[in-house]
């Protein structure tokens, strides 16, 4: 059981800086999800983190222990790879054990006991002496689970694991591996380009792009208080609907369509921009039948609808505005091409400054209800 | 390509692109090019045919019959003698015990030295330019031809003026071996050329072997604790082994058959100490002329090589593990 | 780069070495001894080829105890004397470049195709037929030595050049047929098809992908060109006219011939014959790798 703390870690590849000056520190027994979409640099983190790489700059501690310049094999890491990686030489008994065998200080009796108590753990002790071949995804899945966790590892590093999965079984092991690791109490970094993962799965979420940490917070967090606009599109989905618009500390927020449609939203910011992206999830845009009359409204017919089971989504493509994508119950009677109305609900109204993408905070009016149930924070 | 079975069909069958006939040229052209994969085929098999697999059934016909180079035509059939006089000739024993200490120390030598180097060189733990350099120097003697390497060798234990005595001598061996000149040791002079010749193949071989590791085995096993010489016992060597039978196999064949560059170096002496079968073959068909018992020999050394494939297979336990 | 350039990235790579050592002295050891066993074999592998060619260039009658590993002085003597009294320098290199160049063709146009139709078409008993065509090579050379030189006697084909070049082919070709295959393995399906759809017959398709294997058949080419260029067995046993040897039967019957061993003339007479091939061998390195591995020649 330790902490992992990166001290301004750096990894460049000849031209390329796949890491930048990542700093952050992960808590003990804490489930910590790296999210990003590929390339940026997630997968190259963790394999700093076990060892596999060595960092261009900065420093890696596990504990209270410096590891930068450890080998891999003596930093007591545990790590699950995408492929899996097992050995195909060897039984589901032999692959668990290799860990073990490989310290010379463990006798043959307690090597056999520790395989036998971690496959119970992951229910596969009836496919001990089968060959790797012979394995299902899902059990070449929990055979190299079992390979990781062993060992007892300080901290437990999982590369994409559920990836080559099919889409049940990944919320099975989701689950599962949640499980696991609470009930081994155990520092966990989890390596996952799906945010909705992420979501489920963290008890922190790291969100990572071009190298870089954008964000880290608790799933809430980072849904409903994005840092960024480009968190703010990469969390949820489908991805919240951002709009250019102009603020004015008067009126508030205005979006401006073709011939002189206005929409308002009664936010203000603290600072004085002028030019920002307004964002607000699918979830949060306020709809009823109709035209219905007042600055804050925008009225315009449904292009398309999208039904997600328990949910329905509906597509505006008003002229001059990007597209704006509204979320009801999938037995409300909205249809294609029903004339509608629609409002952000200010307390759920994101700001972003319209060059830098930062988030800017927004001063509600005391009087703004929520549209959906408040946030616990 | 599975596309269709047009190859199968005949002329009268094909039409043009809009169902009209085609012409006598176009139906030609149609026709061979329907048949093109067996046509694409054809000449390599007529090769293999013509040029191995006819004379090699041919030369088990010789062995019954006696032929001597000067007159050809001249042939009696004697059935199996050629087979008893050599199996009862106290001579053969001693060139087949020659050829089992020849291919054994120099297939075991190639194989290990080459799996050593290649799994040395992998993983670039040294940098490409400084791998490469050693593997360009490796496989140097495989581009050489049999007669440099029988001369070369020769010079390098020549017992007077060599570079490997001079060494030796410098360890403080004051009376090195005569090497080539003497009975005991001209079989290992022997054995140490074809091991030199030899390695680079297997070097190769296993390396392209190793490529078929994937880099996250390694990968696991340095994140499960184990250390480099236990990674390569525990997961290099294992996963290594179907290449390894293959390279036995391949190479014991090789070595049955190498014979230019003894002939070259020793010309089988001193006293036949380094005769082999296939250099005995050799002389016998074209010193002694007797092509009928040369080619019994022949045979026999066929013999020896499905022999040796079987007892590898069996010793590694099947077919699946080689391929 | 400069010198000094280099002097520093010298220093800094010893700089990490001893770094390097000092943190892990066990992996350090297990590195160096694993170097040791390298640099040694690297001089078993070239010191005998060196050691010879070395011998060319030192005055005749120098060669002596105790031996020398650098010429004291370099003289061309030996290589006078092979150009002027032997045939290496004309007769036999014309005669080696011709068959090795014709088996370097031959092989090409037999196995590009045949390795193609195995890669891309259904044949029928396609597996037997290409595992028959390496089973083959399991037959011992020699035994077919024997009906061949009846074979090529009766036909009136003995002593040509011809012979040695179709013989050195047929050698290399199953394997050939085997590597082309497997080039071709690895290039896409879509290629050919997108040609057939567009209403290319099959043999255009085959010109329009045959491009595409060109490392593959380059590697193939070098190796048959080695291949043929090193016969000895072969050419010492089916030529017998001095007109028509190549290198390494020249080399032999030059040296059987004189029967006291000239080193010098020898290391001269060896470096000319395997000249071509060293240089071939340096410029194409790694093609020669890829060549023996077969299905690592992607790039």
């Amino acid at each position: 059981m330790s902490t992992i703390r990166l001290d301004h870690v750096t990894k460049r590849f000849a031209e390329v800086t796949a890491v930048d000056d990542v700093h952050f520190e992960i808590e003990d027994g804490e489930l910590l999800v790296l999210v990003g979409p590929s390339g940026c640099g997630k997968t190259t983190l963790l394999r700093t983190i076990a060892g596999l790489e060595t960092p261009t700059e900065g420093d890696v501690s596990l504990g209270d222990r410096r590891v930068t310049d450890v080998p891999a094999r003596k930093r007591d890491v545990a790590l699950v790879f995408q492929s899996f990686a097992l050995f195909p030489h060897m039984t589901v008994r032999e692959n668990i054990s290799f860990n073990l065998r490989m310290q010379d200080n463990l006798a043959g009796d307690e090597i056999d006991e520790r395989v036998v108590e971690t496959a119970e753990m992951l229910d596969i002790e009836e496919l001990l002496d089968r060959a790797i071949s012979e394995l299902s995804g899902g059990q070449k899945q929990r055979v190299s689970l079992g390979r990781a966790i062993v060992t007892n590892p300080a901290a437990f590093m999982l590369d994409e694991p559920l990836a080559n999965l099919d889409a049940n079984l990944r919320d099975q092991m989701e689950t599962e591996i949640v499980r696991l690791q609470k009930r081994l109490d155990i520092t966990t970094v989890h390596v996952t380009h799906n945010q909705s993962e992420a979501m489920t799965m963290g008890d922190r979420i790291a969100v990572m792009n071009d190298g870089q940490i954008q964000q880290i917070g608790d799933p809430e967090e980072v849904f409903y208080e994005p840092a960024n606009r480009f968190i703010a599109e990469f969390i949820g989905s489908p991805t919240m609907n951002l709009l250019s618009a102009t603020h004015s500390r008067g009126t508030g927020i205005e979006i401006d369509g073709a011939d002189g449609h206005m929409l308002t939203i009664p936010v203000t910011v603290t600072a004085p921009r002028s030019r920002v992206t307004v964002g607000c999830r699918p979830e949060h845009v306020v709809v009823e039948h109709g035209r219905v009359s007042g600055s804050e409204w925008l009225t315009d017919e449904v292009a398309f609808t999208e039904f997600h089971g328990a949910s329905k989504y509906l597509f505006l493509e008003p002229e001059g505005l990007d597209q704006i994508v509204v979320h009801v119950d999938s037995n409300s009677d909205y249809e294609q091409g029903d004339l509608v109305s629609v409002r952000f609900s200010p307390a759920e109204v994101h700001v972003f400054d319209a060059e830098s993408g930062q988030r800017i905070e927004a001063d509600v009016p005391d009087d703004a209800e929520r549209s959906s149930e408040p946030v616990e924070r | 390509m599975s596309d269709d079975q047009s190859y199968l069909s005949t002329l009268d069958d094909i039409a043009g692109p809009e169902g009209q006939p085609m012409s006598r040229s176009e139906r030609l052209y149609e026709a061979v090019d329907s048949r093109l994969p067996y046509i694409m085929i054809a000449p390599v098999f007529l090769m293999v045919i013509g040029l191995i697999l006819y004379p090699a059934v041919w030369a088990f016909k010789l062995s019954l019959y006696e032929t001597q180079i000067v007159n050809l035509d001249d042939q009696t059939f004697v059935g199996l003698q050629h087979y008893v006089d050599i199996l009862t000739d106290p001579f053969f024993y001693k060139i087949m015990k020659n050829s089992a200490v020849f291919v054994g120390a120099s297939v075991i030598g190639q194989v290990a030295i080459g799996t050593a180097l290649a799994i040395l060189l992998d993983r670039s733990w040294l940098g490409d330019r400084i791998a490469r350099f050693f593997r360009a120097s490796y496989i140097l003697p495989w581009a050489t031809t049999a007669v440099i390497v029988g001369y070369s060798w020769t010079f390098m234990l020549n017992p007077r003026v060599g570079l490997v005595n001079e060494f030796l001598r410098f360890l403080g061996w004051a009376n090195p071996p005569a090497w080539i000149n003497s009975l005991e040791w001209a079989m290992a002079g022997v054995v140490i050329m074809n091991i030199w010749r030899g390695t680079p193949f297997s070097l190769i071989f296993q390396t392209s072997g190793l490529q078929s590791i994937q880099e996250t085995l390694y990968e696991a096993a340095n994140v499960g604790g184990a250390s480099t010489l236990q990674t390569v016992r525990h997961v290099t060597l294992p996963l290594l082994r179907p290449f390894i039978l293959m390279n036995l196999i391949l190479v014991t064949l090789f070595t049955f058959n190498v014979f230019g560059m003894i002939l070259v170096m020793t010309g089988g002496g001193p006293l036949n100490a380094t005769n082999v079968l296939a250099l005995y073959m050799y002389e016998m068909a074209f010193d002694l002329g007797n092509f009928g018992k040369a080619s019994a020999l022949a045979v026999l050394l066929f013999g020896f090589n499905v022999l040796t494939v079987a007892f590898y297979l069996k010793a590694f336990g099947g077919i699946k593990q080689a391929v | 780069m400069s010198v000094r350039d280099q002097l520093v990235r010298w220093r800094y790579h010893w700089h990490n070495a001893t770094r390097f050592a000092r943190d892990h002295p066990h992996s350090a050891l297990v590195r160096l001894s694993g170097l040791g066993i390298m640099v040694f074999a690297a001089i078993y592998f070239v010191l005998p080829l060196y050691w010879l060619f070395s011998a060319a260039f030192k005055a005749p009658r120098t060669i002596d105890y105790p031996p020398s590993l650098i010429p004291e002085a370099i003289s061309f003597e030996n290589f006078v004397t092979i150009a002027t009294e032997t045939q290496f320098v004309g007769q036999y290199m014309i005669n080696s470049v011709l068959v090795s160049t014709g088996a370097v063709v031959i092989v090409l146009v037999l196995a590009t195709p045949a390795g193609y139709a195995f890669s891309r078409y259904d044949i029928k008993y396609k597996q037997y037929l290409m595992v028959a065509i390496l089973f083959v090579q399991m037959i011992p050379f020699l035994a077919m030595i024997i009906p061949l030189y009846r074979i090529f006697s009766v036909v009136g084909l003995l002593d040509t050049l011809f012979v040695i070049t179709l013989l050195s082919a047929a050698n290399t070709t199953p394997v050939a047929t085997w590597l082309i295959k497997g080039y071709f393995d690895t290039v896409p399906d879509g290629l050919e098809e997108a040609a057939r759809v567009g209403g290319a017959s099959r043999f255009q398709a085959f010109r329009v992908i045959v491009p595409l294997a060109k490392p593959a058949l380059g590697a193939v080419a070098l190796y048959a060109f080695v291949g043929a260029w090193n016969q000895f067995i072969i050419p010492l046993t089916f030529i017998s006219s001095q007109s028509k040897w190549v290198f390494p039967v020249a080399l032999y019957e030059f040296i059987s011939l004189r029967g006291v061993v000239n080193w010098g003339l020898l290391g001269a007479a060896s470096l000319i014959a395997m000249l071509p091939v060293l240089v071939l061998f340096v410029v194409f390195q790694r093609q020669f790798v890829a060549g023996l591995k077969g299905t690592e020649f992607k790039g």
